[in-house]
């Protein structure tokens, strides 16, 4: 049997290229519908509120008030809030998550030795609907953390905008369609190779 | 070898339409300049995919440092010259270039036009002969892609596949870079050199009816209408309508020179202009960079005589120089060797010696 080099092998791919080509307009055209379904993008989102006793020029409280604010985050994360906002949400258009869904994507997290919690909200699949979440647990936290835990006064601090949310996917569109055109060219080339292994084997009969 | 008159007819067409698209850019800048610069740097293209015949990758490279970038560099240095001698030109002439650092810096690179530059910043464009660099480069990648899909399999859909590529690469580029020696319009007129290629290979030109040249115009017209066309930047409002504009546009002016060149006076001029198509083209870059008249001459006439008028004036005027020097050069030694080398070559060959 004669031996096949190496530039055997590519002269033979490079005939049939033709199949590479029409492999990576497949697979790319496949990619893109693909993306184009499962790539959805999650959005995060986070706000501010401050909580004191008192009048905070007089410093009364304040080491007090940030000593009970890893409690404060807990309470807001709870089902007591949690469970309000979910109802209150409900009638929005659009919102479609259960409580405990909510409670795993609402997150309170204090500023170090400091009175102001951060409440954050991530993988919510709608940009404008995170900012409503962070919005209303908010304002139940306003309404609703000085009777459950005595957090005293809960001021909501500034309003949230459309650039403070962050998007974030796991496969980008443009990630999927690049491992398109690579399986592409790849299962193309794997193709043409065996199509020119045969004819070889052809013309060697 | 034996030249293609109507070729010649269309070139000599395209390179004064150049000259008449650049005096309407200094003066009445409007929907029939569109109409130029749709077809106007295409159509060389077009007619270079049109007369291609495989070479050596040497060959190929040899003759293009021959035909188009000693042009360049020759132009580009009398560019220079006359620019260092603006002072004592008594403000006929102008400096294209601030020193002389960045003339060889705007030389060297080859910018056709202002924009964002790969590698260099401050850079000055040196004008209209980047079309020379864009073109030397433009032949040899074609000349590769053409030799490397000679024995695949459906050749031409192959080859239509790597064209549109470089062609969607050289766009996409110039979106962000204008590369040296203008690569990115090099890449883009891979698509311009294959439809000439493909014309050829289908006989176009000698199948022209009355329905494919209104289809023709009417391509040319929607590309025109839509705004301007910019090779060297590749810039275009849709740069799909133009590559398509572009072809009707080549197909209109082909028919044009295939009947103008019936006419004996007119059809042989058009045919010099062709003939000597780089010469025109290089003094017309001179006339632009280092002459100061045609700039003053358009401002005055745009203000004394209205846009329309003074278009035909400044045409006039810029058709002054390029013409002497298509009658002229080839009584000068040395210079028509360096724009003519087929027919003046610096050395003769020694098979010719040998005879």
């Amino acid at each position: 049997m004669k031996r096949v080099s190496l530039g055997d092998v590519l002269t033979r791919i490079w005939k049939n290229v033709f199949i590479i080509i029409i492999s990576i307009a497949v697979f790319a055209t496949a990619s893109y519908f693909i993306a184009k379904k499962y790539s959805k993008p999650s959005y995060s989102v986070s706000g501010q509120v401050m909580l004191y006793h008192g009048h905070l020029n007089k410093f009364d409280n304040l080491s007090g008030d940030i000593a009970m604010m890893p409690t404060y985050a807990h309470v807001i994360t709870d089902s007591k809030i949690i469970n309000e906002v979910d109802s209150n949400l409900s009638q929005h258009a659009g919102y479609h998550y259960t409580a405990d869904e909510l409670t795993n994507m609402v997150l309170a997290t204090p500023a170090a030795d400091s009175v102001v919690m951060t409440i954050s909200v991530t993988n919510v699949d709608n940009k404008k609907m995170a900012i409503d979440i962070v919005n209303e647990v908010r304002n139940v936290t306003k309404k609703r953390l000085n009777n459950i835990a005595g957090a005293g006064n809960v001021r909501i601090l500034g309003p949230i905008k459309d650039t403070n949310v962050e998007t974030k996917t796991v496969f980008s569109k443009s990630q999927i369609m690049e491992i398109g055109l690579i399986l592409g060219l790849l299962v193309g080339g794997l193709i043409a190779a065996i199509k020119g292994a045969n004819l070889h084997a052809r013309e060697e009969h | 070898m034996k030249r293609i008159r109507w070729i010649d007819t269309v070139r000599g067409i395209a390179i004064l339409a150049v000259i008449v698209g650049h005096s309407l850019q200094q003066t009445d800048n409007g929907l029939l300049n569109q109409y130029i610069y749709a077809v106007h740097m295409p159509i060389f293209f077009i007619l270079s995919g049109y007369l291609y015949r495989e070479k050596g990758y040497k060959r190929e490279f040899t003759n293009g440092l021959k035909n188009l970038v000693v042009p360049y560099a020759f132009t580009a240095l009398m560019v220079i010259i006359l620019g260092l001698l603006t002072p004592y030109s008594f403000h006929i002439l102008k400096a294209q270039f601030p020193d002389f650092q960045s003339a060889i810096k705007g030389s060297l690179y080859g910018a056709g036009d202002v924009g964002k530059y790969a590698f260099f910043q401050n850079i000055q464009p040196i004008g209209a002969i980047w079309f020379l660099l864009a073109m030397f480069l433009a032949i040899q990648i074609f000349n590769v892609l053409m030799r490397i899909t000679k024995d695949v399999y459906h050749r031409e859909f192959v080859r239509f596949v790597f064209f549109s590529t470089c062609g969607v690469v050289g766009f996409e580029i110039g979106q962000v870079y204008l590369l040296p020696w203008s690569l990115n319009a090099a890449f883009l007129v891979q698509v311009f050199l294959y439809m000439g290629y493909l014309m050829k290979k289908w006989r176009l030109p000698y199948k022209i009816s009355w329905l494919l040249l209104l289809i023709s115009f009417g391509l040319w017209t929607v590309s025109a209408s839509q705004g301007f066309l910019s090779v060297v930047t590749t810039r275009s409002p849709n740069m799909l309508v133009s590559i398509v504009g572009a072809f009707g546009g080549a197909v209109c002016l082909i028919q044009f020179g295939k009947w103008l060149s019936r006419f004996k006076k007119m059809g042989s001029f058009l045919q010099k202009c062709g003939h000597y198509s780089i010469i025109i083209f290089c003094f017309h870059l001179i006339d632009l960079d280092a002459f100061n008249v045609g700039g003053v001459l358009a401002a005055r006439m745009n203000n004394s005589v209205g846009p329309n008028v003074a278009a035909i004036i400044v045409i006039v005027y810029h058709l002054i120089i390029p013409l002497m020097a298509m009658y002229t050069i080839k009584w000068v030694p040395i210079v028509r060797s360096i724009y003519l080398s087929r027919e003046y070559p610096f050395l003769k060959r020694s098979i010719d010696n040998s005879k």
